[in-house]
Formats: C-alpha cells, structure tokens, sequence
C-alpha cells in the first residue's frame, strides 16, 4: 500500500530510490557483520570440540547453481554455517511497563482491556488481559488457538495483534492490539438509524473481504457478531475476538456444535451438526447483513429452540428434499413443525427498501441447507456490490460518534457459549476435552433453555441421541 | 499499524537462532558441548515420553521445536530438563489439537525418566495420572507459562515430516519398494534430527530434504542420478552439508551418553544433575 502512495509523487520515487541505495549498503555492512560473528562463533565452537560445518566439509558438489525462490526473498547464509534466514528471530515478551497506561475500556467476561501507549513510538493500543486459570489445564487452549490465528492473519479488516507482553508475574499476560474506537453493535445503537444503502454495502464488502482471507487460510471465526467487528472512526471495519477461531480441514473432522452467539448460530449448529465448515461463518454474515439493514438483530432467539423455532417461522422448515441430510442430524427428529404455521412471508417483504440484487445475496447467504449457502468469495462478486448505489468509500462516511458518548446506549446482548470459550462445563473441566466429547454437555445446555417446554418445537417425549429423554410438561 | 506484509513463504518457515544466540546459550554455565548433549537428552525423554502417551512424531517433534528454543534462550542451570520437556508437551498437544491432561503428560514424562535414553535396560512402569494432584501439577503450569513468556508467544512451529513426504512423491521414484525404504529411513533421520539442536538452526525443508538424501545414499537407492535434486525445493547443498554433520554429531551424542548409562552413571534431567556434570566436567 506504501509504495502505491508513494508514486503519486515523483520526487518521493527518486527519495525511495536513494532509501533503497542506502538500506542496500546497510545490509551488506550487515551481512558482514553476521559473517564475522559467525566466524567467532564458529571458532568458539570448535575450541570446545564443537563441530561446524565448513565448505569444505560439506558434500562434494560444487555450489555455483543457486537456487532461486528463498534467495531472492532475502535469504542469506553465511560461509561458516551458522546460517542467517530470512526467519523471523526466537524472542522473549517485553514487559508490559513499555506501555503507558491510559484508561480503561471495558471488563469483559473473558478479560479486562486497557487502552495503552507504546512509550517509545507514542502509538495507542488496546491492550487485553489474559486470563490463565491454573485450575483449568494450564493456558487456555482457546488463548492459544487466538493468539496463534491473529499472528498468523494479516489483513487490512482484522484486528491487527502487535505483541504480547507480561507484568510483574507470570500470570499477567497481555495481548497488544490494534486499538479501535468502535464496535459495529454499540455503534448501530448511538446512531439509532440504519446505515445507508452504500454503507451497508462497504461494510459487508469489508467483512467478506476478511472472510475470504481466514476461510482460504483455513481459519474459522465461528463467533462473528456486530459486536465483534470494531469499525474505526474513518470507516474501516475489522473482525476482532479470535477467542473460538479454529483451523478447519478439507475434509472435516467434528468438532463443537457450541460456537457462536445464538443469534448469529447456523442452523446446522443449533440442530447439533459437528461436522460443520466455513459455511456457518457465512450464515453469521447473513445475520449481521439483515441487522445493518434494519438496525435490529435478525433473529434474536431466548434459547437454543426459541432460535430454531424464529429462524424456521421466517424461512420456512426444511425437510430432507430441501436439505439433504437434514434428517441425518442430531436433534433434527426432535422438531415437530407446527400444524398451522403460516407461509413464511417473503425476504422481500421484509426488506421493502432493498434493491432485487440485495434481497439475493441475503437469501443466499441465509440458506438452510449450508451445502446451498454462498461462500465469500462468490458473495463478494455478486452483483448487489457493483449496482447502484455504490460502496460509498469509507472517507466519505460522516463522522461516527466518540466512543464515550455512544457507550452509554450499549444494551446487553448474548455472549458466545461459555462452553467453547473454556469457561464451565464440560469442555471447560478439563479444557482439552475434544470437541467432539462434549455432546452430552450440549445436549444438557440445549434442553435446560428456559423456552423449551413452551415452544411445543419438540415433539412430546421424543428419544434424543445420546440417551436422554425429553419431558415435556 | 506497522506490521510487515505477511511472507507468502511463512507456513514452511520456522524462527531461527541467530549466532549470537547460539553463542550465548554456550556461555550459561555449561560447556558447548554439554549443551549440545543436554539438548538431546531432552530430545530423547519427550520422544519416550511422547511414545508413551501415544503421541504421533510430528506432535513430539512440535514439543521439541519449542524446547529447543527455549533452552536457546533459558539455561540448563535455571529450569530442569524434565520440567520443561514436560512443558513443551503439553504446548505442543494443545496446538496440535490432539488433547492430552496435565496430568497424563507429567507420568509419562516421570516414566520416560527411568529409561531416558529408551536403551530398553529397564522395563518402563506406566504411572497412575490420578497421582498428580494440582499442587504437583502447579510445576507443569508455571513452566507452561514460562516457555510461552520466553518464546513471546509465537507458537507456530513448521515440523520436515509431511514435508519430507510431499517431497518424496514429488521424485516420483517408480520402484514401490525404493518408496518404502526411503520414507522409512528418512522418517527415522527425522526423528533423531529433533532430538537436536537442528530444527533452530534449519528450515523444515532443508532438513526433509537431507533426511531423504542420507536415506538414498544409505539404502544405496539413485534419485535422479547426477542431478542436485535438492536445488528444485530451494535447498542449498551447504545447508545439507551442515545438518548432515549436526546428524553425525547426534549419533555420537547418543553413544556417548548411553555408554554413561550402561556405566552406571546418571542421565542429565534435572538442575542438579546438571550441575554435578559440570563439576565432573571441570574434574576431568
């Protein structure tokens, strides 16, 4: 993106050009610097009766034909084969006291974040503490799995994680993030009006922008909401909270139906499916898609069956015609759709004010069958992004409300299930359980919803799955 | 925010030690060549261990990547080998999503402990997990949490073996049998090159590739005579030449240490152990 800039002014291309000569001559100055450490090292080596390789002793095969790819990438080897990669450096964590501390942002469950500036570059960062339980099988698999996918992401629409640092003890331990003023929830509540058609359109490009990149990097988010996408006071929208993100393989293998908020959870996962993809990040994006437009959550369940019963009454209920496989799955049998339910009104009329285009790309990606749903990539080339009105660009949003004045609307909105978060439960006992271990646990949550015995949903003493009966007063 | 552009080679690419580093890690109190012998016997009690606990070599070889690095940066004096072997396990499980408890990862490193070398002199005693009581299991946490403080978190470990399979296939070798014996003996060289320093001085790529070569050049099978084959996955013939030597070092590492053992001496897995062979070290 730098370089892009750059060229818009020609003498800045000749400045880059005389930077480039300099960073070239610093680096051979480098290089040789290496070279010789690497001798000392070598010699030291061998004074203890350290072996080292050395040109002569390696395989008789002359060295003139280089080969090419890592090279040029900026590899360098020195003669005495302690070799210099292009690898990122083995290092500590700094201390936490490199950051000035600045005010507090919010405690939430999963941890207190504090805003900070970096001492030396003044820069602000949003730094989040980590919770390690020691009563719960060491550190957190999920902090890991987090930690690892947000160092592994770089993307302009994810949050972007610096460090991590320590305090004073062990147990402090701090994520260093990107600081972002705003997030798209609390945001949508301060404005109390919907965003404009073209915004819309920017912020869903963003998101499935960022979707592409994790679900071609073999990365699930599994926990997307308007909550956790922080949205900056320029309009640049970026996907946070990796607490549940997993890698994915092709094909599957089970893991926890128990991801995602229940508002924004896939009909796959709330009827029990573990072997489950990309596609519920997609379903999510529905969710999110219909809350822009309206402002107002899309489905928002009381419970697990409360969830089912709202997402069905508004697309209609599948059968095994209209969604293969769908009686194959675990609570599927246990759905009993109501006699005399209406005809689902149409996407249409729920949205009178979006365009054809608009109203496509949502019932695509509100599909009931996953296999039927759209992918990010096939979303982001749907028409609905090219037709009038067009993405506005994010400059040209008007300003967003400062954060401290738009807190204060904040509702209260689910979390995500405190089961695949590593916090009570099953799952959480022994915090690496499989997860695919934990389906009694979800069976347990699932009928312990407070709406179960009044939805009727159930059929009346239906035989579940894994060895429980229903009773239904 | 200032973070360079991700390398597009960055999922085969591991962290490596610098010189300096490896020079400092031979200034902490024991000898180059102590530490050299020290890093494989840690390498050798998680691949025990690891054994024990049914673990695949790619899981172990994950945990070793990390205790590798992190004896690169902490001494042999400071944290006992067992602790930390032990430590970088229970890292490795959790990050390669196949579960194991604290408390399963602590007997089978207790158990590897009694044959660290696996010379099969003592038949291993498989521990009760039930043992462990969470104030036993507090050692395995607190070094959990060192490991990952030191090594700033950055857990992503690339290990040679699925590569070194890719490549294989790649040669394409026509005789089955040739296949067989290769990936057999390579995934042996494999093995022994985690037990040592080498997968914080060597790429994954350089060290699959080498472990091919030797295999090829020991089962006297040709790939692609006369060519340097190893150029086509960006290998370079020095490279192999030094992880070759480091290999050789290894083998007589292990019967060096093992001649220890069989002379009734014991092996190095705590601090203690550690320091009396200094001190028999500066006796000799």
């Amino acid at each position: 993106m730098d370089a892009k800039k750059r060229s818009r002014w020609r003498d800045e291309d000749e400045d880059t050009e005389l930077m480039e000569k300099k960073r070239q001559e610093k680096e051979k100055k480098k290089k040789l610097k290496q070279e010789k450490k690497a001798v000392a090292a070598a010699a030291i080596e061998s004074k203890t009766g350290n072996k080292i390789a050395t040109a002569s002793q390696s395989p008789k095969i002359s060295n003139d034909a280089r080969p090419s790819d890592l090279r040029d990438s900026g590899l360098k080897i020195s003669d005495e084969g302690i070799l210099q990669f292009n690898a990122p450096l083995i290092k500590s964590c700094r201390s936490v006291e490199n950051y000035e501390r600045l005010n507090h942002i919010e405690e939430g469950t999963y941890g207190v974040v504090f805003k900070g500036r970096d001492l030396v570059t003044g820069e602000v960062y949003a730094l989040k503490k980590l919770k390690a339980d020691k009563n719960q099988q060491g550190f957190p698999i999920t902090s890991l799995r987090e930690i690892h996918t947000l160092q592994q992401i770089t993307h302009p629409n994810v949050v972007g994680i610096k460090e991590l640092v320590v305090g004073g003890s062990l147990d402090q331990i701090y994520i260093v993030m990107e600081y972002v003023d705003h997030d798209l929830r609390e945001l949508m509540q301060s404005i109390r009006e919907p965003f404009l058609q073209s915004e819309v359109k920017t912020i869903m490009r963003q998101l499935l922008s960022a979707t592409q990149y994790m679900h071609s990097h073999w990365i699930i988010h599994r926990d997307l909401k308007t909550s956790n996408l922080l949205i900056s006071s320029g309009a640049i929208l970026k996907i946070a909270d990796f607490g549940l993100a997993r890698t994915y393989s092709d094909p599957v293998k089970p893991m926890t139906p128990l991801v995602v908020t229940l508002w924004y959870r896939a009909p796959e996962l709330l009827l029990g499916a573990k072997e489950y993809s990309t596609e519920i990040d997609m379903w999510s994006i529905g969710c999110i898609f219909g809350e822009l437009l309206t402002n107002k959550p899309l489905f928002d369940g009381k419970s697990e069956i409360n969830q089912i019963k709202k997402i069905f009454d508004y697309l209609g209920y599948p059968d095994s015609k209209s969604w293969s496989g769908y009686n194959k799955l675990p609570h599927a049998k246990n759905i009993n759709p109501p006699k005399d339910r209406p005809i689902p009104a149409s996407l249409r009329s729920h949205f009178p004010f979006l365009t054809s285009a608009g109203v496509d790309l949502l019932s695509k990606l509100l599909q009931l069958d996953p296999t039927k749903r759209i992918t990010a990539s096939e979303a982001l080339k749907h028409p609905y992004f090219t037709e009038d009105p067009k993405p506005k660009p994010p400059e040209e949003f008007s300003p967003f409300p400062t954060a401290l004045e738009s807190r204060e609307h904040v509702e209260s909105s689910p979390g995500a299930p405190a089961v695949a978060h590593g916090q009570g439960g099953n799952d959480a006992a022994t915090g690496l359980l499989t997860d695919d271990e934990d389906e009694v646990e979800a069976t347990r949550i699932l009928l312990a919803s407070p709406a179960a015995d009044k939805t009727g949903l159930f059929r009346e003493g239906a035989q579940g799955g894994a060895g429980f009966q229903l009773r239904f007063g | 925010m200032d973070k360079p552009a991700t390398d597009p080679l960055a999922p085969i690419i591991n962290a490596l030690a610098t010189a300096e580093q490896i020079l400092i890690s031979n200034t902490r109190g024991a000898s180059a060549s102590l530490v050299s012998r020290l890093h494989y016997t840690g390498g050798s009690v998680a691949q025990v261990a690891g054994a024990i606990l049914g673990l695949e070599a790619p899981v172990i070889a994950t945990g070793l990547v990390l205790f590798h690095r992190f004896h690169l940066l902490a001494g042999f004096l400071e944290h006992s080998i067992k602790d930390t072997v032990a430590g970088c396990l229970f890292i490795a499980v959790k990050l390669c999503e196949t579960p194991k408890t604290a408390q399963s990862i602590a007997a089978a490193v207790e158990a590897a402990c009694e044959d660290p070398l696996a010379t099969g002199s003592k038949p291993i005693s498989r521990r009760n997990a039930k043992y462990y009581n969470n104030e036993k299991l507090n050692t395995i946490y607190t070094t959990e949490l060192q490991i990952l403080t030191t090594l700033a978190f950055d857990t992503h470990v690339v290990v040679p073996y699925s590569l070194c399979l890719e490549y294989l296939s790649a040669l394409k070798i026509s005789d089955v049998s040739d296949r067989e014996i290769l990936a057999n003996r390579a995934w042996g060289y494999l093995n022994d090159s985690m037990k040592v320093k080498i997968s914080i001085l060597h790429q994954p790529n350089a060290i699959a590739v080498t472990a091919l070569w030797l295999a090829a050049r020991e089962a006297d099978i040709e790939i692609l005579e006369g060519e340097r084959w190893w150029m086509i996955f960006d290998v370079d013939t020095e490279d192999m030449g030094h992880i070759v030597l480091l290999l050789r070092e290894c083998k007589a590492i292990a019967i060096g240490e093992r001649e220890r053992v069989e002379n009734g001496l014991r092996c190095s897995l705590t601090v203690k152990d550690v320091t009396d062979r200094i001190l028999e070290e500066a006796n000799a």
